[in-house]
């Protein structure tokens, strides 16, 4: 025979120390209090882990791609597309082709790790990059001075965006240097801000060519 | 999941990290919410896939809301409300006969192996919302306050479920044991 004490505790109208003081006295609340002791038990053993190998590489892809989306929306672009119509044009065309250029030159790793061939591939042509930008930004520097006002500080902006993603690419590698993603991140980034600078060496009377 | 200052505080600075774009801010709330959000899918769902669907979409989903996150709200409570709501998504999506279905548990055995899957199985029986507050409450042992705020129903509501959810568990492991000892 159940005793309605129990339903009254569990409705919160009998405290804690009463229902074990009559529990102690009553037959039929230790032993609903026993089972329920062994449910919770049961209950707390289901909490063994879950394996879910490749779950991270598919959140993370998913997220890239929505980067990579969002970057496409961004503000700052959008102010540039108004100012620069044919840059704007440049920076999409150089997007796409580094998209596609850079899927055709990494190997894609599905665990999202890189074998140390490609490593060394990829260092290389992050070298080679370094390279390229360090030219770039000497060459850049007296065509930045000469620039609209308002020109170079969407230039100006935007290359700090894009070292401030180096950045934060360089710091995650330094703990895992072998992660794929990362490495197409940078790689990524850094062929921006050579496509970037570039631009700017090709500009003419302040505005970009061809406008 | 215990909501302790000093994670309070390590989690909101990954939130902010995780609004300026960084990536790892977002491995690293993987880590921490990982184990406790698969377990947590896969008894509401059933189906290892469809548990790790809910978990990527609860990512996705906070990746675009993450600048509409309030600092100083309770992110676990705010975490773990995307990621039910993510497998009420996946729920309403199925097919009705595709439905998690009430199976009934493999009873006449008494070891603890067989316990643990008849209760697991019992568990997959109970009505949607008493699942989850018995799952988070019992499995992932979280306050009824906490669950209340995830689901947004009252603390009367949660202890209510979970008082049914031991009830009809109850019941099982009587009837479990009287085939055992008839």
């Amino acid at each position: 025979m159940k005793c309605s004490n129990y339903d009254r505790h569990e409705k919160g109208e009998l405290d804690e120390t009463e229902f074990v003081r009559h529990a102690a006295g009553c037959t039929s609340c230790r032993e609903i209090l026993r089972q329920d002791a062994e449910i919770m038990a049961l209950a707390k053993d289901l909490r063994r882990p879950v394996q879910a190998p490749g779950l991270w590489s598919r959140i993370e892809k998913a997220l890239e791609e929505e980067a990579v989306k969002e970057r496409g929306r961004a503000p700052l672009l959008a102010r540039f597309l108004r100012l620069a119509p044919a840059a704007a044009l440049i920076l999409a065309a150089a997007g796409l082709a580094l998209y596609f250029g850079l899927k055709t030159r990494l190997p894609s790793s599905p665990s999202g790790i890189l074998s140390s061939i490609a490593l060394a591939r990829v260092e290389q042509t992050e070298r080679e990059y370094l390279e390229a930008i360090e030219a770039l930004e000497e060459q850049t520097q007296p065509q930045m001075a000469g620039l609209d006002r308002e020109l170079m500080f969407l230039y100006k902006d935007r290359l700090e965006t894009v070292d401030a993603q180096i950045r934060r690419c360089r710091e995650a590698l330094e703990s895992n240097p072998a992660n794929a993603h990362i490495r197409r991140y940078l790689m990524a980034a850094l062929h921006d801000k050579k496509e970037t600078l570039a631009e700017v060496l090709n500009l003419k009377s302040g505005t970009p060519e061809g406008t | 999941m215990e909501e302790t200052q000093p994670r309070r505080m390590d989690e909101e600075a990954l939130v902010r990290r995780c609004r300026e774009g960084d990536l790892m801010a977002y491995r690293s709330l993987y880590e921490r919410y990982e184990q406790p959000f698969l377990r947590t899918a896969l008894r509401l769902l059933g189906r290892q896939q469809d548990a790790e669907d809910a978990v990527q979409e609860t990512f996705f989903k906070f990746y675009k809301k993450v600048h509409h996150y309030r600092s100083g709200s309770n992110f676990s409570t705010y975490f773990f409300r995307i990621l039910i709501n993510s497998c009420t998504d996946i729920l309403r999506g199925r097919r009705p006969e595709t439905a998690l279905e009430a199976v009934p548990p493999a009873l006449g055995r008494e070891s603890t192996h067989e316990l643990r899957y008849t209760i697991d199985q019992a568990i997959a029986g109970l009505p949607e919302q008493m699942r989850t507050c018995f799952v988070l409450f019992a499995v992932e042992d979280l306050r009824q306050e906490e669950i209340a705020r995830i689901l947004e129903i009252s603390v009367g509501a949660v202890k209510a479920h979970v008082h049914r959810a031991k009830a009809r568990l109850r019941a099982l492991l009587s009837l479990s044991r009287e085939e055992v000892m008839p």
